[in-house]
């Protein structure tokens, strides 16, 4: 059961966050952006409107990639310098039972401002493809959206943890952009890098064991095994997914990278208050 | 109620509090004085347990709360930190409702709350990033004051009030403490708890300096008697009978007497009466106690 300080929590941050502008210009960019996308996303193949879902689907999926992750590490790393900025900060932990109301409060109501700005979005977007291509695309879609919310909630939370860490809000934003650089663009290049350099004699199993520690890529083979024909569209053809990578596997990869970081944001804010 | 055993709080290498010690009675109203980064607001946020000590206990009731007895404790706290500015994008009865609702309580005691009248209800429908110092202070009252606590604790609360809105603040909280609440506040202004408070704790660098009733802090200080001198030998005199120091300014002297010796000073003056023209007995400030931390 959630308690009341927690509800008051959630609604704070909800209210605070959708009133900011630069939350409220997300949104309206992801809009933008996946309309744009959507329609255009094909040209390269030589395809302009909603032809082939295929195409408009590996668009929208590359986007989310690096969008999604940006935008929950930028917002989570605001999530306790600027309390500790404004100086509510000892309010609030002297105002709340236990930490673990303060975090859980927090957690939900940075997660749903970013759920709402990424259905805001996405919405849109998902409702066109869904009238254009029919009722067979919306378990695709359905995956899409969840797996992104999910994609997003666990870089959330990895920016709110580092938020506890580092005391000043530009250092956690700084942290924020270096990670994402990290896992959204370095990982994978470092990968392609150990395939060159070893000439493709890395092992199979270790590929795929190295490709399910990222996050991001999870996520792309999450929504791959749901579309077979984006395989080779996300530059997976190379790679052989093995058969204990199954859905199941994939999901809890993703849910583990929220609740790992989550586990360890609760314990140091428990840490730093006297009981 | 509360006390603080020993504690010492590391920030780094920085040591904010040096084994203070101190205990705060129920009902009590205790002012801490202390210049600028004596310790005064990590004091406090140890206090009210939103800064765990590196080292020493704090103690409620005479014992160390387990978690759900700090838990409770919590609830009964009022703690307005320094220079709050609060949430931009809420508006003034917004983040009433909201602290409100952390420490459990509804709108009708953020109607309570706006019957001191610090905040008119116009004033809590703007949002508050439009709001002056001032009144963002007035609503770090206003959150302090919600339950009413059991235990109010301010860092500074006078700090951007106007003159007026001074006078209202302690008019609310002498109602607070006749009503059994425990104050505690910090201050730069040695007035504000020269005349009000029950103790007063001088923390200088981390630690306690002085502690006690005003009168019994002056009483603890050094006195310094100005003496106009009719014979020279009267300074040797005075050396060798309590004066920690004595020097020669034209037909004066001018000695500094630790507490202990005053009386001692005193007697000697008396026996060499004929050697005195005048004298005038000078105590310090609580400001210049507070800023020499002596």
């Amino acid at each position: 059961m959630v308690s009341e300080e927690v509800k008051g929590i959630v609604r704070k941050e909800v209210l605070d966050k959708y009133r900011t502008r630069w939350i409220q210009l997300s949104a309206v960019t992801l809009l933008i952006f996946t309309l744009a996308i959507s329609y255009f996303g094909g040209s390269p193949a030589g395809v302009v409107g909603f032809r082939k879902f295929e195409a408009v689907f590996v668009s929208l999926l590359t986007l989310v990639t690096y969008l999604i992750p940006l935008i929950a590490l930028v917002l989570g790393s605001g999530a306790f310098p600027e309390e500790r900025e404004k100086g509510t900060l000892p309010i609030l932990l002297s105002s709340v039972a236990t930490p673990e109301e303060l975090w859980t409060g927090k957690v939900a109501g940075y997660a749903l401002v970013l759920a709402g700005t990424v259905v805001a979005g996405y919405l849109p977007a998902l409702a066109l493809v869904f009238i254009k291509f029919g009722s067979w695309v919306l378990p695709s879609l359905l995956v899409f959206l969840l797996s992104s919310l999910l994609l997003g909630t666990s870089m959330l939370l990895l920016s709110m943890t580092a938020s506890l860490l580092i005391r000043e809000r530009t250092r956690v934003l700084a942290l924020s952009l270096l990670l994402w650089i990290v896992i959204v663009i370095l990982y994978d290049l470092s990968l392609l890098g150990l395939l060159v350099v070893t000439k493709g004699m890395v092992s199979k199993a270790l590929f795929t064991f190295l490709l399910l520690l990222n996050p991001v890529d999870v996520f792309r083979m999450v929504n791959l095994l749901h579309v077979g024909e984006l395989k080779a569209m996300l530059g997976f053809a190379t790679v052989e997914i093995p058969p204990y990578v199954s859905p199941p596997v994939l999901w809890s990869i993703l849910v583990a990278w929220i609740i790992v970081p989550g586990a360890l944001g609760r314990l140091l804010l428990e840490r730093r208050l006297a009981g | 109620m509360l006390e603080l055993v020993n504690v010492s709080k590391l920030y780094g290498s920085v040591e904010a509090l040096k084994g203070v010690s101190l205990k705060v009675r129920r009902g009590e109203f205790v002012g801490i004085l202390g210049p600028n980064g004596a310790g005064k607001s990590t004091l406090l946020r140890v206090m009210v347990g939103v800064e765990k000590p590196s080292s020493g206990k704090v103690l409620v009731d005479s014992k160390e709360p387990s978690r759900e007895e700090w838990a409770s404790f919590r609830k009964k706290v009022g703690f307005m930190p320094e220079r709050v500015s609060f949430y931009d994008n809420l508006t003034g009865l917004e983040t009433l409702l909201f602290f409100a609702k952390l420490k459990g309580f509804g709108i009708k005691e953020v109607e309570r709350v706006l019957s001191f009248g610090l905040l008119t209800e116009e004033d809590l429908r703007r949002k508050v990033g439009e709001y002056s110092k001032g009144m963002k202070q007035r609503i770090n009252v206003m959150q302090a004051l919600l339950g009413p606590p059991e235990f109010l604790v301010m860092d500074e609360p006078t700090s951007g009030l106007d003159p007026e809105g001074v006078v209202r603040f302690f008019e609310i909280v002498e109602e607070l403490k006749n009503n059994g609440t425990t104050v505690v506040m910090s201050t730069h202004v040695v007035g504000e708890v020269e005349e009000r408070a029950d103790r007063i704790v001088i923390l200088k660098e981390g630690r306690v300096a002085a502690e006690g009733s005003p009168e019994e802090v002056y009483l603890s200080m050094p006195v310094r008697f100005v003496v106009k001198a009719k014979r020279s030998d009267l300074i040797e005199v005075l050396k060798k009978n309590g004066a920690a120091s004595v020097t020669k300014k034209g037909d004066f002297l001018i000695a500094e007497v630790p507490p202990k010796r005053k009386m001692e000073f005193l007697k000697a003056l008396l026996e060499h009466e004929d050697a005195v023209e005048d004298l005038i007995m000078r105590g310090p400030s609580l400001e210049e106690v507070v800023s020499d931390g002596k």
